[in-house]
């Protein structure tokens, strides 16, 4: 599989996963205005790997695949999703954390992407408006972030053992493989230590601001990129393909 | 070739089933109509990439080109350039306002860092607070009205 090929189904697939997650918020959130904006959000995410799928299936060398086939058909090793997106959403703060930590990554990643301007067909443009709509979570939940850190006691404590537990995971964006490599090179992804750089400065910002102290990093997550998944990954898969592999080319 | 009047009528009197007292037309949406012979296609822009109402406004100009008797219709989506609030039309704007919606300011007011808060398009004043970064669609934000509480709509600057 060629590298752009790759680089695009892991960018549909972080999108997807993370999405599917949201999305199980969906008449469970804290009060109901939250409850429907963290599940347009959820359509925000789908939205794109939908989009992103599209993309790769006009590039891939079999013929007849499409966005179903890449989210409905493909085993958890096919996945290439970061493990931070496949995590169970926990309480409020580790998702609202977990968001906080992965819109940064996306305004980042995607706007190396959207720069590439005379290359690789539609992909920049749509990188240019997941740019745009990625400000809008990023500011959403930097919002609730403070809130969260700047409530209770109660709310506090919740969001600094969403960082204790989170930390580590973050730390998979910056390892990178052959295929991120190759894409830096053509410039459509950040090079690594810039990414981290510019990430842990915004972030820091942040958390700093309302009295969050960086866990000690004593653990990466890795293996991600490689297929390689926790153990929550088979379940959120189990739930989300459960009617194609049971009935296959289901439709509407 | 000149497209058929009657074609570009039914094309931009297609409403968006979100915003229904808009037609794509005054949404900005609507990019071009092009015909070849019995051949129609409309280049559509996507507003928000998951925007549900895309597939919907997509059937509805196929579905009612062909009871026109139109069949060869493509409908494509146009990402570059990408659709901005901006392109919603003066009379748009002007019925956003009338069905309770204060509509976007241009990103050109929106980048010089003016924070204003949005209009109360019941009463006109402009002290209002944030209930909400989302409302009833992704496009929408919720605020109330300082001066006469009631709850209204703000259409984001995008």
């Amino acid at each position: 599989m060629n590298h752009l090929l790759k680089y695009s189904l892991r960018l549909g697939d972080n999108a997807l996963i993370l999405g599917q997650r949201m999305s199980e918020w969906c008449g469970h959130g804290p009060f109901l205005e939250e409850d429907i904006a963290m599940a347009n959000s959820a359509l925000d995410y789908i939205g794109r790997a939908r989009l992103l799928y599209t993309y790769a299936a006009t590039i891939d060398s079999v013929q007849g695949r499409d966005e179903d086939f890449y989210a409905f058909c493909r085993d958890e090793s096919e996945f290439e999703n970061l493990q931070i997106c496949e995590l169970p959403n926990g309480d409020y703060a580790f998702t609202i954390l977990r968001q906080f930590f992965f819109d940064h990554y996306c305004v980042l990643v995607y706007q190396a992407l959207s720069r590439l301007d005379k290359q690789l067909d539609q992909l920049p443009a749509l990188a240019a408006k997941i740019v745009k709509e990625s400000s809008f979570h990023l500011a959403r939940s930097t919002r609730w972030v403070r809130r969260l850190a700047l409530g209770t006691n109660e709310s506090h404590q919740r969001i600094n053992r969403a960082l204790e537990e989170l930390w580590g995971y973050t730390r998979e964006f910056f390892n990178y493989d052959d295929t991120d490599q190759s894409m830096v090179r053509i410039g459509a992804c950040p090079e690594k230590e810039k990414l981290r750089s510019d990430w842990s400065k915004m972030v820091e910002k942040v958390l700093f601001g309302v009295s969050l102290k960086l866990p000690e990093p004593n653990w990466e997550a890795n293996g991600g990129r490689q297929g390689v998944h926790t153990e929550h990954m088979g379940r959120l898969l189990a739930e989300m393909q459960v009617l194609q592999r049971r009935y296959p080319s289901l439709s509407w | 070739m000149p497209v058929d009047q009657k074609i570009s009528r039914i094309v931009s009197q297609i409403v968006d089933p979100e915003i229904p007292y808009l037609t794509i037309k005054e949404l900005g949406i609507l990019r071009e109509v092009q015909q070849k012979d019995s051949h129609i296609t409309v280049v559509i822009a996507p507003t928000y990439l998951a925007c549900p109402a895309t597939d919907a406004i997509e059937e509805e100009i196929i579905g009612k080109l062909k009871d026109e008797g139109f069949f060869k219709v493509d409908v494509l989506r146009q990402f570059k350039p990408s659709w901005t609030t901006d392109w919603i039309t003066k009379a748009g704007r002007e019925k956003m306002r009338r069905f309770g919606v204060n509509p976007p300011e241009m990103t050109s007011e929106a980048k010089c860092g003016v924070k204003q808060d949005p209009i109360c398009p019941k009463c006109g004043a402009c002290e209002s607070e944030s209930l909400n970064d989302v409302s009833g669609t992704v496009c929408k934000s919720l605020f109330r009205c300082r001066v006469c509480c009631e709850t209204f709509e703000h259409f984001k600057c995008l």
